[in-house]
């Protein structure tokens, strides 16, 4: 065996020994662990079932390469999705940086880090998925199994790399200057995508376009080879993504990050900032100062800001002239405005301590009560998102003249704000109880509360959603007048009852959350 | 002088680790105290349990002789603390973190705006306005964090590793400013690891050992006999008593 894989193999052995005196130390941590080791197991085994059962399923029907080519394409973008925006799948034990203190080549250290990388569980998943069709296509002897386990080995290859290569490009992106802005930007553009193309034949246009360059795609190429397509071509072009990745991750990989510092003159120490705090808060106000002062030095937050005002005027507009009555789109549009004013501060305001790292360890030493900390971070995120909250709904009445009565308009603000307010409980009670150590300005996709945040709006979005679409369908919604604002009632009690709780767990739980915060856990 | 820290039983246990054990001492007003230890013997942690950044698992401590806890405001506001990872936040300039700082211990505007330059100036750090604190060098940082705990005027200063990367111009400003504070009838309690330096800076010291048991106290140079160490090997310099009280030695390694 040559010293390299030697080598390798015992850091993978040490990637299981860290995890393992992670989750040691505390019964429930090791329960938890073996817990969601067997469920990444049996999920593992399902999708091998699974894969193997759909391509016998689709022959049997005589529909296989359709079937096959829509399963692997739909495993292949949900894959890159859960992993370049929410982070799974993205660790990896260890850095280049780490790797640099051991004996061995750049190219070692590049190909060690990703296929130890390779042994997360959404990869394994994969594996286990994309595993299913190749021996589905073995077993009933349409290709020969050396060319079946192969193909789906690139396909797995082609998948994890092209993940790398959006995740490391939008880190470089994030570090540039505007780079958050265009990150975000994009973003955007591919969630309003529908919205953009809405007509028939922009459709149509769009659909041309993808139906010329899909069957170009890995997840197409390999189930070209999988169902037997004759010649060499789609092995080949599936090579050729491979090494086109690889080359590409390797420069990404190579060009050192932009070092960036945060535009500071924005605000200086005497600003509105501190006028603000001192007029509203009083005793506490040199506290709420700092922390709303690390909001508005945050680009993730900035960035948010910016781009959320015309992104709302847009998707008013078009909601608007779609519907002549406008009550029932200002529902919601009231829940888009709340879910997406939660999004520009909920990712910090659920990890107030974590993002502060080192700096925590100064909070606790300040004269000031556990009570203040908490209430003073809640205060500066609540009070940010309230202030946009204003900002966003004089910019609605412009763009959308619907509420037209009163009623309406009280209606959708007590949603929006109740909204708010049970969003940034949630934030307070993540900071407290599942601290994380954060990365103040980087980290645009690997951040694991950027996922969390993002689940806590589509469920406390969608959940109304549903219910309105199956019970208020045709009734006129002015007549629900009592429920937002019982709503807001609701919301103020959840977090009125959060502002008194949250800082006895904080003060129980301050050894720990310091370890946390600082990575000493 | 009456004693102005005063630790009785102080224990700290991180689940099954002991860091400190039944920790009894008591520090009198106006010495330079050093607290000495190896690596890992409970130096900072007992630090974090005097200056309200943890509570201990059990034991009690008196600040000024009022017991003291980590909610304790009021105890707060009367001391200074450099902590070991000095806790600063990277996204602010060195002048609005020093502003804050004396903001939340209470000092009005004017004075604070006046006690922040004249520090920035004096520690060599006014040059460096615009840059982030995440952008300094760890000596200037140690420098920032120096000036947040003497800023308000504290009485009694916790300094955990003080000296550490800062250089020598620096040290010796840090020094001078540690004797008039002392002379004025204030009190430092620091940890080094520089046995040289805290013979010639301190007064008073203590030396605890792994698992956090205090080992010796006292005088320096020692006054009584109890304070000079083991019959034995009597006290020629601290580093001596030191070496001699934690069993450290010089290992020889056949293969180096």
């Amino acid at each position: 065996m040559s010293r390299g894989v030697a080598l390798f193999l015992r850091l993978v052995a040490l990637r299981y020994r860290l995890q393992w005196a992670h989750v040691r130390r505390s019964i429930a941590r090791t329960v938890g662990y073996v817990a969601f080791q067997i469920v990444v197991a049996v999920i593992a085994l399902w999708a091998l079932a699974a894969g193997i059962s759909a391509f016998a399923t689709a022959a049997e029907y005589d529909v296989v390469r359709p079937v096959v080519r829509f399963v692997l394409f739909a495993v292949f973008v949900s894959t890159i999705g859960g992993s370049v925006l929410l982070g799974f799948g993205m660790h990896q034990t260890f850095s280049d940086r780490a790797l640099r203190a051991y004996p061995i080549s750049a190219l070692q250290r590049f190909w060690m880090r990703h296929c130890i990388g390779l042994m997360e569980p959404l990869w394994l998943v994969s594996i286990a998925a994309y595993g299913g069709f190749a021996l589905a296509a073995w077993l009933l002897d349409v290709v020969p199994g050396p060319l079946a386990l192969a193909s789906a080995a690139l396909l797995l290859l082609a998948n994890y790399l092209l993940a790398h290569v959006l995740v490391v490009s939008a880190d470089r992106l994030a570090a540039t200057p505007f780079g958050s802005f265009v990150l975000l930007l994009s973003l955007q553009l591919v969630i309003l995508a529908p919205i953009l193309i809405s007509t028939p034949e922009a459709t149509a246009r769009w659909s041309a376009s993808w139906a010329a360059v899909a069957p170009f795609t890995p997840p197409a190429l390999t189930a070209d080879i999988l169902t037997g397509a004759d010649g060499n071509a789609p092995p080949l072009v599936l090579g050729l993504w491979c090494l086109a990745a690889i080359v590409l991750l390797a420069v990404l990989e190579h060009r050192a990050a932009a070092q960036r510092s945060p535009r500071l003159r924005a605000v200086c120490s005497t600003s509105l900032v501190d006028h603000a705090a001192a007029a509203v808060w009083g005793g506490s106000a040199p506290l709420v100062a700092q922390a709303m002062r690390f909001y508005l030095r945050n680009t993730r937050v900035r960035v948010n800001m910016v781009l959320f005002l015309p992104l709302l005027a847009y998707v008013v507009g078009r909601f608007h002239h779609s519907d002549a009555s406008g009550s029932l789109t200002a529902f919601e549009v009231a829940y888009f405005l709340g879910g997406c004013l939660g999004l520009v501060t909920l990712p910090l305001a659920m990890n107030v301590f974590g993002f502060d790292g080192a700096g925590f360890r100064r909070y606790l030493l300040l004269p000031c009560s556990g009570a203040d900390v908490v209430r003073s971070f809640a205060a500066a995120t609540t009070s940010i998102g309230a202030a946009y909250l204003g900002l966003a709904w004089l910019l609605w009445l412009v763009a959308a003249p619907t509420p037209s009565t009163p009623t309406m308009l009280v209606m959708l603000l007590s949603q929006s704000m109740a909204l708010l307010l049970v969003l940034h409980s949630v934030g307070i009670w993540a900071s407290v109880l599942i601290p994380y150590r954060g990365d103040y300005e980087r980290r645009w996709s690997r951040d694991p509360r950027r996922g969390l945040a993002l689940l806590v709006v589509a469920v406390l979005v969608g959940l109304p959603l549903i219910v309105r679409g199956t019970w208020l369908d045709e009734a006129p919604l002015v007549e629900y007048w009592y429920v937002p604002i019982g709503a807001l009632a609701a919301a103020l009690c959840v977090y009125s009852w959060t502002l008194k709780r949250a800082p006895t767990v904080f003060d129980r739980r301050r050894d720990s959350i310091l370890l946390q915060v600082e990575a000493r856990a | 002088m009456p004693n102005v820290i005063e630790v009785i039983e102080l224990s700290k246990r991180y689940g099954n680790v002991t860091a400190i054990e039944s920790l009894t001492f008591s520090v009198r007003a106006g010495s330079l105290f050093g607290f000495l230890g190896s690596n890992g013997s409970g130096k900072s942690t007992t630090i974090a349990c005097l200056s309200g950044l943890t509570d201990p698992t059990s034991g009690i401590v008196r600040l000024f002789g009022k017991r003291f806890d980590s909610s304790s405001v009021e105890l707060k506001r009367r001391i200074g603390v450099m902590p070991e990872n000095l806790g600063l936040f990277d996204y602010l300039r060195a002048e609005e973190f020093l502003t804050f700082h004396g903001r939340m211990y209470g000092l009005g505007a004017a004075e604070t705006r006046r006690r922040v330059d004249e520090l920035l100036d004096a520690l060599d750090l006014a040059g460096e306005a615009d840059k982030p604190l995440g952008k300094f060098s760890s000596g200037m940082r140690k420098r920032v964090a120096f000036a947040a705990a003497i800023l308000h005027g504290p009485e009694l200063l916790f300094l955990d590793e003080p000296f550490e990367s800062v250089d020598p111009a620096g040290v010796a400003l840090m020094k001078s400013w540690l004797r008039r504070f002392t002379a004025l009838g204030r009190t430092v309690f620091l940890t080094t690891h520089v046995l040289d330096t805290a013979e010639k800076l301190c007064d008073h010291a203590a030396i605890i050992h792994k698992g956090g048991r205090l080992i010796w106290q006292g005088a320096i140079p020692p006054s009584t006999d109890d304070e000079r160490g083991p019959a034995d090997k009597p006290f020629t310099s601290l580093e001596g008593l030191f070496l001699s009280l934690t069993g450290e030695r010089y290992a020889s390694l056949d293969w180096l």
